[in-house]
């Protein structure tokens, strides 16, 4: 009796996965979302790794203004704050020596809902104001293009965004682009609407 | 009591198997990942690689690799890629190399991204180089991410999608030949 049991229950978990498999789960258009616009960051020590300039204040502030940005869309509700607890991590790891991926944001989704997000910028890049400083990679561009992705953004693709918008994709050396255009915006509000 | 041990064997038999599945990859996940690539031009392509080869994509392994966030072990999954050279342009002759990207399907986990991916059958040029201190360990990665590949057409033309080039593949090799000897 309980034999029959055990093995009925471990076929209900088995097949309850299944069903949500990619098999059966739609891409593309479905993309998981936050179940609340609100959402919180930290700053792992980590981050004390980047070579950073003089020119720019620490990289948590820096990404607290990028989070700002961010935040202060008319057109959509999406928040995203500083908190000193458990939160979408900001940190920084050895991503490849350069030429190589300058930061990546990384989000997980059970079951169609964002539970989990980081953002990683590359150790081994000289980050700074590139309004100020050379040979940099712009830390305001590469932040606010990142902390666009958590919202679950994709690259900026429109043409006329091509000089504007942090969010396209490709940067740089000494390249300024720290721009949220009103696609950027539309294309926030469509998934956080205000 | 005959009921309450049979709960509790359900109970048990729930909490051991959903970490098994979890851990094994077939615990329904989708992970993204988005990543900024910098803008590299052929000249420093050429001198950060250590092996650039022209060949064709014939195979993919996918792995998953799980890792403490937030006291949460969530998986990132890696692409192992196989290229057949047919042409080494820069670096010791290879018949065949691996290198890796990020994204890719590990069973039931399914890592969508905005890294470079390919299909098998894929003539492309790569450019290679490892950094054992990096996440990516002992594996060669892509130069510059999405700058670091070109994909052949059936015209013999070389494209990088980032960069919105598209040029000759016999013209590119012999620049990119030509830009290792200066360097």
């Amino acid at each position: 009796m309980i034999s029959k049991q055990l093995l009925f229950a471990l076929a209900l978990v088995a097949s309850a996965s299944l069903i949500y498999s990619p098999v059966f789960a739609s891409h593309g258009d479905n993309t998981p979302s936050w179940t609340q616009a609100n959402q919180e960051f930290k700053c792992e020590s980590s981050l004390n790794n980047l070579q950073f300039t003089g020119s720019l204040s620490h990289p948590c502030i820096e990404i607290e203004n990028a989070a700002d940005a961010w935040t202060n869309l008319s057109g959509s509700s999406w928040t995203l704050t500083f908190t000193a607890s458990n939160a979408i991590n900001q940190k920084a790891a050895n991503l490849g020596s350069p030429p190589s991926t300058i930061a990546q944001a990384w989000l997980w989704a059970p079951f169609g809902t964002i539970v989990a997000a980081d953002v990683t910028y590359n150790t081994q890049y000289s980050f700074g104001d590139a309004n100020v400083d050379n040979n940099v990679m712009d830390f305001p561009t590469v932040a606010i293009h990142e902390l666009g992705h958590l919202l679950h953004l994709k690259h900026n693709e429109h043409s006329g965004d091509h000089n504007t918008s942090a969010l396209r994709d490709g940067l740089s050396f000494n390249e300024v682009r720290r721009g949220i255009t009103s696609n950027d915006e539309s294309a926030a509000g469509g998934i956080y609407p205000p | 009591m005959r009921k309450l041990a049979t709960v509790m064997v359900i109970i048990a038999a729930i909490a051991v198997t959903i970490p098994v599945l979890y851990f094994t990859g077939f615990m329904p996940m989708t992970v993204s990942s988005h990543s900024l690539s910098p803008i590299v031009e052929e000249e420093e392509l050429v001198e950060a690689s250590e092996l650039v080869i022209h060949g064709t994509i014939t195979d993919l392994r996918a792995d998953a690799v799980f890792e403490d966030n937030n006291n949460m072990l969530l998986p990132f999954i890696f692409s192992t890629w196989t290229v057949v050279a047919t042409d080494t342009i820069k670096g010791t002759d290879t018949e065949a190399a691996q290198f890796k990207t990020i994204g890719g399907t590990y069973r039931n986990i399914v890592h969508l991204t905005d890294h470079p991916s390919f299909e098998m059958g894929d003539e492309v040029i790569v450019f290679l180089k490892k950094d054992p201190d990096s996440i990516w360990g002992e594996s060669y990665y892509l130069v510059g991410s999405a700058s670091g590949f070109f994909r052949i057409d059936e015209n013999g033309n070389a494209r990088n999608e980032l960069r919105d080039i598209t040029v000759d593949v016999e013209e590119f090799k012999s620049t990119l030949r030509s830009l290792d000897r200066q360097s």
